[in-house]
């Protein structure tokens, strides 16, 4: 019963940093769904191991990490036709304040999505405001590699995005 | 409209700005007790598989079929042995980062891909062995070894296990493969370019 409850606050937490990542891995919003349910299992079976040695921040994102790369390999999974995730805006007509935040959002996430894995996994976690000494402790490369590839995927993602429509 | 302009504040108020999908828990959780069941399911129906193998083994020996009885008991350590293998934790004594998760996954793939080999050879030799012992005149007459309608449902069954080994051989290999290209990119030391192949 504590543990369940324990799992439920993680998913409070976290839920929404796992949703970010998995859809940064998966276009089709029922695979990102379910890649983040599995996400969620799988830390649901290594909660037991799980020893505070790092913040459980990082502990869910290690394990989001690892099974999104894991659930797309080395390329983008870009299913036919797939478009917007309808559950990331609020159902319907958006005021529009939140209609651009959710374009400008879009195009971000699509941004990422065209980087090489290198680059898409210490990005995100950049995004979800993880340091480059904590996404080198996540990944486990150096903190020096997680600098200068941040540099480059900036420099990418700034170019992709002044070229966007 | 205005895009992030690539620095990384900006980038990040836009990464959160839009809320995640939601996640429903009581269906999250209504699948864990689903998984824990099936899994019980199917830790029954595979010792129940194991108690057979064994009950037939002793039958075969006290019937002084003891080729048969020691091929029987060798397939009934190497299911349980197997089973054993399959159903440790697939992140335990991994170390904590992206990297040494990866490390245990190819690890566990290629182990898996070694698995299949084994059991490919297991599978010829068994059906070697029952050809054999069909093709020879050793052993009484009527003795079940030759009675062609119970070596062909050996033989179907032999047939099913290989075709589902091969399988299970096909996914392990690509596993395998598609781990070690993520694994490299993450960890190479020189420049990546935006197709994902290293400079």
């Amino acid at each position: 019963m504590r543990a369940t409850r324990r799992f439920e606050a993680l998913i409070d937490g976290h839920h929404a940093m796992v949703a970010r990542i998995c859809a940064s891995y998966e276009r089709d919003p029922e695979l990102a769904r379910e890649l983040a349910q599995e996400v969620w299992l799988a830390v649901w079976r290594s909660l037991p191991a799980f020893r505070g040695e790092a913040s459980v921040r990082t502990f869910v994102a290690r394990i989001a990490q690892f099974r999104a790369a894991s659930h797309v390999g080395a390329r983008l999974r870009v299913p036919p036709g797939a478009e917007l995730d309808p559950a990331l805006p609020a159902p319907g007509p958006l005021p529009d304040t939140q209609a651009i935040a959710a374009d400008r959002r879009e195009r971000l996430l699509e941004a990422v999505r065209q980087l090489p894995i290198a680059y898409r996994d210490p990005v995100i976690l950049t995004l979800e405001d993880f340091t480059p000494a904590e996404i080198a402790e996540v990944l486990g490369v150096t903190a020096n590699v997680v600098s200068i590839r941040l540099t480059r995927a900036r420099a990418l993602l700034r170019a992709w995005l002044r070229e966007a429509p | 409209m205005t895009l992030p302009d690539g620095e990384w504040t900006t980038l990040k108020a836009a990464w959160r700005e839009s809320p995640p999908p939601p996640i429903d828990v009581a269906a999250l959780r209504a699948g864990l007790r689903w998984r824990a069941l099936w899994s019980w399911t199917y830790l029954v129906i595979e010792v129940s598989g194991w108690l057979l193998l064994a009950f037939l083994a002793v039958e075969q020996w006290r019937m002084g079929e003891s080729g048969v009885a020691a091929a029987l008991a060798l397939l009934t350590v190497a299911a349980a042995a197997a089973s054993a293998w399959a159903r440790r934790s697939a992140l335990t004594g991994a170390p904590p980062t992206v990297v040494g998760m990866l490390d245990l996954a190819i690890a566990r793939a290629r182990r898996g891909v070694r698995f299949a080999f084994a059991n490919y050879v297991m599978v010829a030799a068994t059906a070697l062995y029952l050809a054999a012992m069909y093709g020879s005149g050793i052993g009484a007459p009527d003795a079940a070894y030759r009675d062609p309608q119970r070596v062909l449902v050996v033989a179907a069954v032999l047939a099913a296990y290989a075709a589902a080994t091969a399988v299970y051989h096909r996914r392990a290999r690509h596993r395998g493969r598609r781990l070690r290209a993520v694994r490299s990119e993450i960890t190479a030391d020189g420049d990546v370019l935006p197709s994902g192949e290293h400079a």
